[in-house]
């Protein structure tokens, strides 16, 4: 029985498997390091392209340039304002005359993508014309980390994130004041949109990071830290979007407070 | 040369710079049943895996058929069946599929020669059962079956009767015997059963302390006997047993003293009488194999 | 009988001892048993999460659709940014094409699956239980029959002794082979059995490379789930096969295999702890336990350490697979037999 029935079967399909798994480890290994040609199919773009209009800029007017993330952008804002077009309104509302928003947030971004960005030629010439900028940056490096389940690298992973987030976030900061050595920069501290479920463990990441974004803002001169934790803190409720994670109207109108505040009183 | 089935020269063996085996020769012929003798810790056993193969001789050379251990293992082998101080077989298998799983490692062997090997050692009727179920005697049985089942024409045995009872062992000796005298193969059999080795070999090979220090045929030893008569006219019958019967006699006080075949001492006697020796007195004695082991071991000490 | 068939007999000798001292059985036990427990674990989790979330959330209910395609928006946009690299593009892409699926076919993203879950299984299984799997395979290979001395009437014979020692690898190489293919077998039905969920026309992201330090995401691209599992369960074969020639070398070097058992398993656990150095200490990066998890290449689950990359892994396992057949063999060719 055995010679006959299962000897054999077990010699076909241990040598039928072995053949399938030298195939999958030949394969694992290609996909994750030679050079695979025809791999990036370029899908065409799910919207059509942009037309990208000249920008004129006011030079006699006050411009605002918003860069960053999603944040920066305005997502989660109910009357599509955004923090740039919250704080015009509030010059405006003060008595300012002209106020020009110019928004090159991008949803998502990374800060190693503004670091990209502001080498373009397009952001360059806002930020010199510029006489506030206002940066929302790191919350989607940090993201990744406060929703692993990965605890046991966490520390290490954590401090190569934000090391490198300090790095773009002094390189953006340091080409902004090469082409502007007079507008304010304002950087929008992150919030914790979780709560304390999250874990004590990295609520104190969190709390660290804004830490040390601060502490890197002392470097430069003409920047403002604008803290926002505590307040959402208090108030998660009220200030989040219904995707639980972006500000909704309250959250940005507060956000533009704080910096109102802040850049107004001094 | 083709019948020296087995030959062992100038082989040694250091552990640790310690020499265990110190260069021994001996030969075995074709159906011949030599028998292998020493205390124990003699190297008896050393030797017998350095034959097949389990432990290798720091020098001389192992010759089975022609082939060398050594050089031409496979060869060599192919004629060697062997038991070494087992048996030790697969308890989780049953005695068949031990035989069927053994002989497949052979390039010979038919379910016919298991089975013969089977009626051979007497296990027909236990052979469908697990080894680990066996009696002693039965995996001893089972034990030699593994070693005849591809015809081999060197039996190395290592201490093949430890634990079976009398009558297993006297089964056993008959079934040497009859392989040795009817299918004419060659056995190497090592015990320290003395009595045992007396009754199934053909010649002895005595070991201690890693060296050969006798080698003797047990059929001349046991009919010999240490012979002395006391005639008058010593010298003169001295001569006659020389002449006549080839005996070489000691003159030692009143007695002549010669090595003789025992069972011609009637016929001897008769004639001394005969040729007109007045004959005294006469006293044989057989040399044992226990004796004659027991001399040379004791002299040397036991290692 | 020619030489092939000669060995084809005593590799068929050797895969029959391991069956009949039921070592799959007890490989098979294990599995079911620490595989029913994980996903009834994963199932549990899940369900707490999904009532909590619903419990929370104020007055929608847990719209995940919605959700869904509000990030279809925003990859969009991002693809229109005029900053955006091929990288970039690609990767967004693929996220829109993942998004999409899982609108279209009505599955909250992260619902357990069977087809997830014997990835993610097999991500965290391959440090040190899969090992064990084969440890109870492989140790008594050798030393088993050196302690109950049968070891005797298998040299005895006229084979030379490295044939014996690799058919006794071969069958190694076939049980094992066997034994990942259970793992994959019982890890799908029973999970599929707790979650109610195969998945496996889901897409899948992979791809992910190391360039210069940091993961890249250009050549990432989508397989489907099927073809994944065949990835990763081809891996964990490899990882298979090392340990197996470890532990046979392990098994002729060491008389007793409850010896061997601990001596692979101990070096497996202590290599865990070497992972904590793994960034400092240069030398932890050779050692083949840390070089265990090759998964993780795939799925993109891990911490990128200078120089680590599948392809070193895979070098390095290689490599002490190999020397530790060559050392098992030489040992086993010149071995006295005293037992």
């Amino acid at each position: 029985m055995y010679n006959k029935l299962v000897w054999p079967l077990i010699l076909i399909v241990s040598l039928l498997l072995i053949s399938i798994f030298i195939g999958g480890f030949i394969t694992s290994i290609r996909i994750t390091s030679s050079k695979l040609e025809s791999n990036v199919e370029q899908k065409p773009s799910v919207i059509e392209s942009n037309e990208k209009k000249p920008l004129e800029i006011e030079t006699g007017a006050f411009n605002i340039l918003v860069l960053g993330d999603s944040i920066g952008f305005g997502l989660g804002d109910e009357d599509n304002l955004g923090l740039g077009q919250r704080y015009a309104k509030r010059l405006e509302d003060a008595g300012a005359e002209l106020v020009n928003v110019y928004n090159q947030s991008v949803n998502g971004a990374v800060s190693g993508e503004l670091v990209l960005e502001i080498d373009q030629r397009e952001t360059m010439a806002l930020a010199e014309e510029a006489d506030l900028i206002i940066l929302s940056i790191g919350g989607n490096n940090i993201n990744r980390l406060l929703r692993t389940q990965n605890i046991i690298n966490l520390e290490i992973d954590y401090n190569e994130t934000l090391e490198q987030y300090l790095e773009d976030l002094e390189f953006v900061l340091e080409s902004l004041r090469k082409v502007n050595q007079n507008a304010h920069i304002a950087v929008i501290g992150l919030y914790n949109p979780y709560g304390i479920e999250i874990g004590q463990d990295k609520i104190r990441l969190l709390i660290e990071w804004n830490y040390q974004t601060q502490l890197l803002l002392t470097k430069i001169d003409k920047t403002a830290y604008v803290s926002v934790y505590d307040q959402f803190a208090q108030h998660i409720d009220d200030y989040l979007y219904i995707d639980e994670f972006h500000p909704n109207n309250q959250g940005y109108e507060h956000m533009t407070n704080e910096l109102f505040e802040l850049l107004e009183k001094d | 040369m083709k019948d020296t089935i087995l030959s062992l020269q100038a082989v040694s063996k250091k552990i640790n710079d310690k020499e265990i085996i110190k260069d021994i020769d001996f030969s075995i012929q074709r159906g011949e049943v030599l028998g292998f003798l020493g205390p124990n810790g003699a190297g008896k056993s050393t030797t017998l895996r350095m034959i097949v193969g389990l432990s290798r001789p720091t020098s001389g050379e192992i010759i089975v058929s022609g082939h060398s251990i050594q050089k031409d293992y496979v060869k060599a082998m192919s004629k060697v069946g062997a038991i070494i101080e087992g048996p030790d077989l697969y308890d989780y298998m049953t005695g068949y599929k031990n035989l069927e799983m053994l002989g497949a490692m052979s390039s010979n062997v038919t379910v016919k020669d298991i089975m013969s090997a089977v009626e051979l050692v007497g296990m027909e009727h236990r052979i469908h059962d697990k080894v680990g179920t066996y009696s002693m005697g039965m995996k001893q049985r089972l034990g030699l079956a593994q070693a005849l089942i591809h015809q081999p024409e060197l039996l190395v045995l290592d201490e093949p009767t430890n634990g079976l009872d009398p009558q297993g062992i006297y089964e056993f000796r008959e079934i040497i015997k009859n392989l040795a005298t009817e299918k004419n193969i060659s056995v190497l059999v090592s015990s320290h059963l003395i009595a045992e080795v007396q009754l199934m070999c053909d010649n002895v090979s005595i070991i201690n302390q890693g060296e050969i220090i006798k080698n003797a045929n047990v059929h001349e030893l046991l009919s010999t006997g240490e012979v002395f008569w006391v005639v008058d006219r010593q010298e003169e019958a001295c001569d006659f047993l020389n002449e006549r019967y080839h005996i070489q006699g000691k003159c030692v006080d009143n007695r002549i003293e010669a090595v003789v075949d025992v069972s011609k001492l009637e016929v001897i006697n008769a004639s001394l009488i005969h040729a007109g020796f007045k004959l005294q007195y006469i006293s044989a004695k057989n040399k044992t194999l226990e004796e004659l082991f027991l001399s040379l071991t004791n002299q040397q000490g036991i290692m | 009988m020619r030489v092939g068939e000669l060995m084809h007999a005593l590799i068929r000798n050797e895969v029959l001892k391991i069956l009949l001292k039921k070592k799959m059985v007890l490989i098979l036990t294990l599995l079911i048993l620490f595989i029913s427990l994980f996903s009834y674990g994963q199932k549990y989790v899940y369900e707490q999460n999904l009532s909590r979330l619903e419990a929370s959330t104020s007055s929608a209910g847990y719209d995940w659709k919605s959700l869904a395609k509000q990030q279809i928006g925003d990859l969009e946009r991002r693809l229109n940014s005029p900053y955006i690299d091929e990288e970039g593009i690609n990767s967004i892409n693929i996220e829109i094409e993942q998004l999409n699926y899982f609108i279209e076919n009505d599955i909250n993203p992260v619902t357990p699956t069977a087809a997830r879950f014997t990835v993610e299984f097999i991500d965290q299984a391959i440090i040190m239980f899969i090992p064990l799997l084969i440890i109870i395979l492989a140790a008594d290979i050798v030393s088993g029959e050196l302690s109950n001395r049968t070891i005797k009437v298998l040299l005895t014979r006229a084979i030379p002794r490295w044939k014996i020692l690799f058919s006794k690898l071969m069958a190694l190489m076939i049980m094992s082979t066997l034994v990942v293919l259970l793992v994959a077998i019982i890890s799908t039905l029973i999970s599929g059995m707790f979650f109610g969920r195969w998945g496996f026309n889901e897409p899948v992201t992979t791809g992910f490379r190391l360039v210069n330090g940091s993961l890249n995401s250009s050549y990432v691209r989508t397989v489907s789930r099927v073809s994944y599992m065949i990835l990763v369960y081809s891996l964990t074969w490899f990882v298979s096969v090392v340990i197996a020639s470890i532990t046979l070398m392990i098994s002729v070097l060491v008389q007793n295999t409850a010896s061997a058992i601990g001596i692979v398993m101990s070096t497996l656990i202590g290599g865990q702890f070497l992972q904590f150095f793994l960034s400092d200490w240069v030398l932890v990066k050779y050692f083949f336990v840390s070089n265990l998890s090759l998964t993780k290449y795939l799925t993109g689950n891990y911490q990128q350490i200078e120089g680590m990359s599948l392809i070193f892994s895979v070098i390095v396992l290689g490599v002490w697979a190999a020397v530790s057949l060559a050392v098992g063999f030489y040992v086993f060719l010149k071995k006295d037999i005293l037992v």
